[in-house]
């Protein structure tokens, strides 16, 4: 039987993972659950997945050294993907726990959704990407969330924020980094884009980072593992993109 | 505005690891093996399944997780589970098992803190309370809770208790009508609309939708999802035909 390669999923300490797991199956990959830094900082491909509440979320990570270790994954431009308060904690800070920080990869903060439609936002709602996406596409995603970064405040990181995304490449105190830190490209082109959702008022969806030609980064405020078939194939796409899985 | 589609739920009332469905919570009829059923209606269009476990045995709840982790290696669409979950570590481990959702109903009445148990260690959105409710003009709103499968009356008023429950973090009121549960008269849109005018999350409207014009009320009456078992099984109604319908009429769906 020949190995699987595998999905690293960061522990962030709720057990709910088995729609995770099953997304990865699908893929083809081995899902397997760490809360090692070492592991998460250098693994081929992490998610970094989203249930719960930011501030105990975001304690956990740094408790464990796992908030270095996915700056530095991030910095090296290892294919790294957040789902739902995955994709939050990428953020700086959050109106759910304003006293902790986020990774701060992003700038940013996220927000509770505006308006007086009931929340938690719960069901399938469309994503649109903006023109210079090359990886999302439009597409009914399946959302269960009451916070998410408002569109007005996204402050997309083009040219002159390159060097923030490289400048969080913290990797000090954290052991066996050395070698990661020091293939972090500096100055590397680093650009995204985002798609929008509108509930109420119109909020990031998703976000595509991209380096060196590969979109190292997917952050989704849906759950891609609960989207249906659209899910499945926009990860199966990030991957192909990634060159972690050939063309079928 | 809300880009949001209304969710059609096919719900799935499990027995033993088997699928039934009752009239009226009685009577019940065996319907078929629980996977299939599940990839058909993702196939059809559903937007989320509900389990519920009615099985009265420790027994045949530990094959309703079991259950719940083989359907969720192959469907990829989002499932709540409800019926017999009286812990939190009951909660859990169907959360484990690969529910997105779990709902509590007779425990929640008894126990109203598993609501802040459950909000607070697996999120708002994990946490569904299923209310059973039966007409009672000594009631406030004119509705009465029922508990241990719509049989028990508790004296607590409808409205009243979904407020409390989404002041206790509830992400989600599942709203079965138990007058109109399994009747085809359509769902009870008062109780809806009293419900969903009251709170400010998703209330899933339940029991009674046997035609196409009974979901449109049911979106009418302020329920962000429509859940429906019985035309489902039968094969009297189709999910595309509902949503082909409600999209006729201008209601966002997922299509």
């Amino acid at each position: 039987m020949s190995e699987r390669p595998k999905l690293i999923i960061v522990e962030t300490g709720v057990a709910n993972l088995a729609s995770v797991r099953a997304l990865a199956g699908r893929l083809g990959l081995e899902p397997e659950v760490s809360a090692d830094p070492e592991v998460v900082a250098r693994a081929p491909i992490v998610i970094l997945p989203g249930v719960g509440a930011f501030g105990p979320a975001m304690e956990k990570l740094a408790n464990a050294g796992l908030d270095r270790a996915m700056r530095a994954r991030v910095g090296a431009g290892l294919p790294t993907a957040g789902i739902c308060l995955g994709m939050q904690l990428f953020f700086e800070e959050s109106e759910e726990s304003e006293s902790v920080p986020g990774l701060g990869i992003l700038k940013g903060k996220v927000t509770r959704l505006a308006g007086r439609l009931p929340l938690p936002q719960l069901g399938w709602n469309r994503i649109e990407p903006e023109a210079s996406a090359r990886l999302l596409e439009p597409g009914w995603v399946y959302f269960a969330n009451s916070y998410g970064v408002d569109a007005v405040n996204f402050r997309a990181p083009d040219g002159s924020a390159a060097a923030d995304a490289a400048d969080v490449t913290d990797t000090a105190g954290v052991p066996g980094l050395s070698n990661l830190a020091s293939t972090r490209p500096g100055g590397a082109q680093f650009s995204t884009a985002s798609a929008s959702t509108i509930y109420g008022a119109p909020f990031i969806s998703a976000i595509e980072g991209w380096r060196d030609g590969k979109p190292n980064l997917l952050l989704c405020q849906f759950h891609p593992e609960l989207s249906g078939p659209f899910g499945t194939a926009l990860f199966a796409r990030w991957l192909e993109l990634n060159r972690l899985r050939s063309l079928q | 505005m809300s880009g949001l589609a209304v969710r059609i739920i096919p719900c799935l009332d499990f027995k033993d690891g088997r699928v039934v469905k009752g009239i009226k919570f009685e009577n019940l009829v065996d319907s078929g093996d629980p996977l299939e059923r599940a990839l058909v209606y993702e196939e059809q269009g559903a937007d989320e399944l509900t389990f519920l476990d009615i099985s009265a045995t420790v027994e045949g709840r530990k094959t309703m997780a079991a259950e719940v982790a083989r359907i969720r290696l192959r469907l990829s669409i989002p499932i709540t589970v409800g019926g017999g979950i009286g812990s939190i570590g009951d909660a859990g481990r169907l959360l484990e098992s690969g529910a997105d959702r779990v709902s509590v109903n007779s425990a929640a009445v008894r126990n109203p803190s598993i609501v802040d148990e459950i909000a607070r260690q697996f999120g708002v959105q994990c946490a569904v309370v299923a209310i059973d409710a039966a007409k009672n003009d000594a009631m406030p709103s004119g509705y009465e809770v029922k508990i241990a499968a719509g049989v028990v009356p508790t004296g607590l008023d409808a409205v009243a208790w979904a407020r409390e429950a989404a002041s206790r973090g509830a992400g989600e009121i599942l709203l079965t009508s138990i007058d109109r549960d399994g009747t085809s008269l359509g769902y009870e849109c008062e109780l809806t609309r009293r419900v969903a005018r009251a709170v400010g999350i998703p209330v899933v409207a339940s029991g009674g939708a046997s035609k196409l014009e009974h979901f449109l009320e049911g979106y009418r009456s302020g329920a962000s999802a429509l859940l429906a078992a019985g035309i489902f099984h039968r094969g009297e109604v189709s999910i595309s035909e509902i949503k082909n319908y409600l999209a006729s009429h201008n209601v966002e769906v997922r299509l």
